[in-house]
């Protein structure tokens, strides 16, 4: 499992890289200013991943952006400082763990004012909704790409303390039976992913999460060799596999979670499905897992943000986000990523 | 189930209420909402308020299933009022009331604003800088952050300032409130700072502009399927600085004026909605600026007729999503990709 495969990082990772660009990677509130030291190996990967790929990294807060307007065109600056969208392009990953819950509303809002703006952002806001609540990918129709594990979405303000509970008929309904996975709905990492094995358990996991008011999904336990492989593409083509198993009892494979990881090439049915998914969200770089047993398997959720487990693998997904950029200036830097759409009639 | 089989059974609308008025209405709004019932009557919907944890959304063999109270809902026999509050106590629930919306969308029911057009509708400053408002003339507009808001952060604001030639007095709100509520006039930098600095306390996102003058009248433009229906007018009274009704302004009902009907027109189609609010605001009748949208701006309660077509274009909207097929969702993906 923790054999690593050779990955092809493709002759183009060498080409049109003459111009210094800047990345803005928009932080968590919560260590923009205090960069928690757990990530520094990780962070040292991606100074060394951005080195090879000729762009600038400077990390900021959504504080340091003032967005209005010069000459009657939209104007933004970081730090006082006007950003060129020819120049500079913003990171825009959505961080909905805990502590960054109270910020989403801030973050979300300046993601669409930097679209709105004309300036590239490697993950549009309303991706960023996709990202962050497992239960979208399931409902969403890939065109086709998979059946989705089944999944029930739970709000959980006021469950069982205010008299909130759901019919015993929508988890059958569902095809979920008992033991069930239940997790928060806009998390990952694999924390907080709890085996229920009865309703009581179940009540009772809800209750607490309704605490803190968490939205949680209710999927069937898949087994203990259940494998969560992770299929990492770019520009819509899958290029590598990340197997992850859970190990020592645990839930989750997550590496988070001590889970065994290995990198692998993409098996073809797996590859057909993660390009189908891929397709529809049209980003520069984005992961899709899914849930493998035997020969079964299952579309989990899409990652569009998903980590890089070393420096050639995020040497291309930062490559990645510089080509897309480098796209968008050609193509016109007051393209708009977003746009309204199917209401009008 | 074809459009005319929908008709069979009335409507039923269901309105996704404040997480913090959901089981308790506030009395305040009892006499508008007493309006709306007389409205939802009138056209024949049923109308149930609830909150986002009324809502339980997963699958059967079928396909997506939603669960309103326990019971199961069709997408052809009912839909949802999506009206994200973005008032301070209502803050924390965005997440929440955003992503149920997404959801619902994902799941194939049609809701009246879609999440995408709710974070449009509720920073003030993305209606300037959208397409849709392109060509028309837009008030300045600087957004700002207050968390850690110092010296330094109002430098970055003054700079800001001076590239989009706004010199005081200017006015400071929240980028994300209504009602004309926390409107400040800042007659120097001094003032300005004094109240970015208190808005720091609720790390909100503020929003400065050139301060018009008392003489300027809000139009709020009432738009059904794109086109423009009938203006409420709104004027400071006093020494108060916004016209809002919220703030005792001035009010009249009446027609859209003729210079505002096509920059209506424009941003309404755009929009692509069955209602919306377009406000502008008038010096005179050749001087105007585009202000904001207001994809849900309330009903007043002495205009019975627009908050009936609003309502009705909820309803014939619902009934055209239905004749179209229901797994056609308000947003998609694939329209939007490039590659």
């Amino acid at each position: 499992m923790t054999e690593r495969q050779p990955i092809n990082l493709g002759e183009d990772m060498t080409d049109d890289r003459g111009t210094e660009i800047v990345m803005y990677w928009i932080r968590s509130e919560r260590d923009s200013r205090n960069p928690n030291p757990i990530f520094g190996p990780m962070l040292e990967q991606y100074a060394a991943a951005f080195a090879s790929v000729n762009v600038e990294l400077r990390w900021i807060s959504v504080d340091d952006l003032v967005i209005g307007s010069t000459g009657g065109k939209p104007s933004v600056h970081v730090f006082g400082e006007r950003v060129d969208p020819h120049k500079a392009f913003f990171h825009t990953m959505l961080m909905s763990s805990p502590h960054n819950r109270i910020d989403a509303w801030r973050h979300l809002t300046t993601y669409a004012a930097l679209e709105a703006a004309g300036f590239f952002v490697t993950v549009p806001f309303m991706h960023s909704v996709m990202n962050d609540d497992k239960m979208l990918t399931n409902l969403q129709v890939f065109r086709g790409a998979g059946r989705a594990v089944p999944t029930v979405r739970i709000n959980t303000r006021g469950w069982g303390t205010n008299g909130v509970r759901v019919d015993e008929d929508v988890l059958p309904a569902a095809g979920i039976s008992f033991p069930a996975v239940v997790k928060p709905v806009d998390w990952d990492g694999g924390h907080s992913v709890f085996l229920a094995e009865s309703q009581e358990k179940l009540d009772a996991l809800l209750s607490i999460a309704g605490s803190a008011d968490l939205t949680m999904v209710v999927q069937p336990y898949l087994g203990s060799d259940t494998v969560d492989c992770r299929v990492f593409c770019v520009d819509g083509e899958p290029f590598v596999m990340n197997i992850r198993r859970p190990v020592d009892g645990n839930i989750a494979g997550n590496v988070a979670q001590g889970g065994a990881w290995g990198l692998v090439p993409v098996p073809d049915e797996l590859a057909a499905a993660a390009r189908k998914v891929a397709a529809v969200f049209a980003l520069p770089y984005l992961s899709v897992d899914f849930l493998v047993a035997g020969d079964e398997w299952w579309l989990s959720e899409a990652e569009l943000d998903a980590g890089s487990p070393d420096v050639p693998m995020a040497a291309i997904r930062f490559d990645s986000y510089r080509k897309r950029f480098a796209d968008f200036v050609r193509t016109g830097a007051d393209q708009r990523t977003w746009q309204f759409i199917g209401g009008a009639q | 189930m074809t459009a005319a089989d929908s008709t069979r059974t009335p409507p039923t609308m269901y309105w996704i209420r404040s997480e913090r008025e959901s089981k308790r209405p506030n009395p305040a709004h009892a006499p508008i909402n007493a309006m709306y019932d007389e409205i939802f009557r009138d056209l024949g919907m049923t109308v149930q308020p609830i909150s986002a944890e009324n809502i339980v959304v997963g699958r059967t063999d079928d396909g997506p299933a939603v669960y309103v109270r326990g019971v199961r809902v069709r997408p052809d026999e009912a839909f949802f009022h999506t009206m994200l509050w973005t008032w301070p106590t209502d803050r924390f629930d965005i997440w929440q009331h955003l992503t149920v919306y997404a959801a619902l969308e994902a799941a194939g029911y049609f809701v009246t604003v879609p999440t995408l057009h709710s974070v449009i509708n509720n920073d003030k400053i993305l209606t300037g800088l959208s397409e849709f408002a392109s060509g028309l003339r837009r008030v300045p507009t600087v957004r700002v952050t207050t968390r850690g808001y110092d010296s330094e952060a109002l430098r970055r604001c003054v700079v800001a300032l001076t590239a989009a030639d706004i010199e005081y007095p200017v006015i400071v709100k929240p980028a994300h409130w209504g009602s004309g509520h926390g409107v400040f006039v800042a007659e120097n930098e001094t003032e300005l700072n004094t109240v970015l600095k208190t808005a720091q306390a609720a790390e909100f996102t503020m929003v400065v502009q050139p301060w018009l003058g008392r003489e300027v009248t809000d139009f709020r433009v009432f738009c059904i399927d794109g086109e423009p229906h009938s203006t409420l007018g709104r004027r400071p009274v006093g020494d108060a600085v916004a016209g809002n009704l919220g703030q005792g302004g001035a009010m009249s009902l009446g027609t859209v004026p003729q210079v505002l009907r096509d920059p209506a027109r424009k941003v309404a189609k755009a929009m692509g909605m069955p209602y919306v609010c377009v406000d502008f605001l008038m010096a005179g009748d050749d001087d105007w600026w585009l202000s904001e949208v207001e994809i849900d701006g309330g009903s007043t309660l002495d205009d019975f007729a627009t908050t009936r077509a609003r309502f009705g274009s909820y309803l014939a909207r619902f009934k055209a999503f239905v004749a179209k097929g229901t797994t056609d969702g308000v947003w998609r993906f694939e329209e939007n990709c490039a590659y």
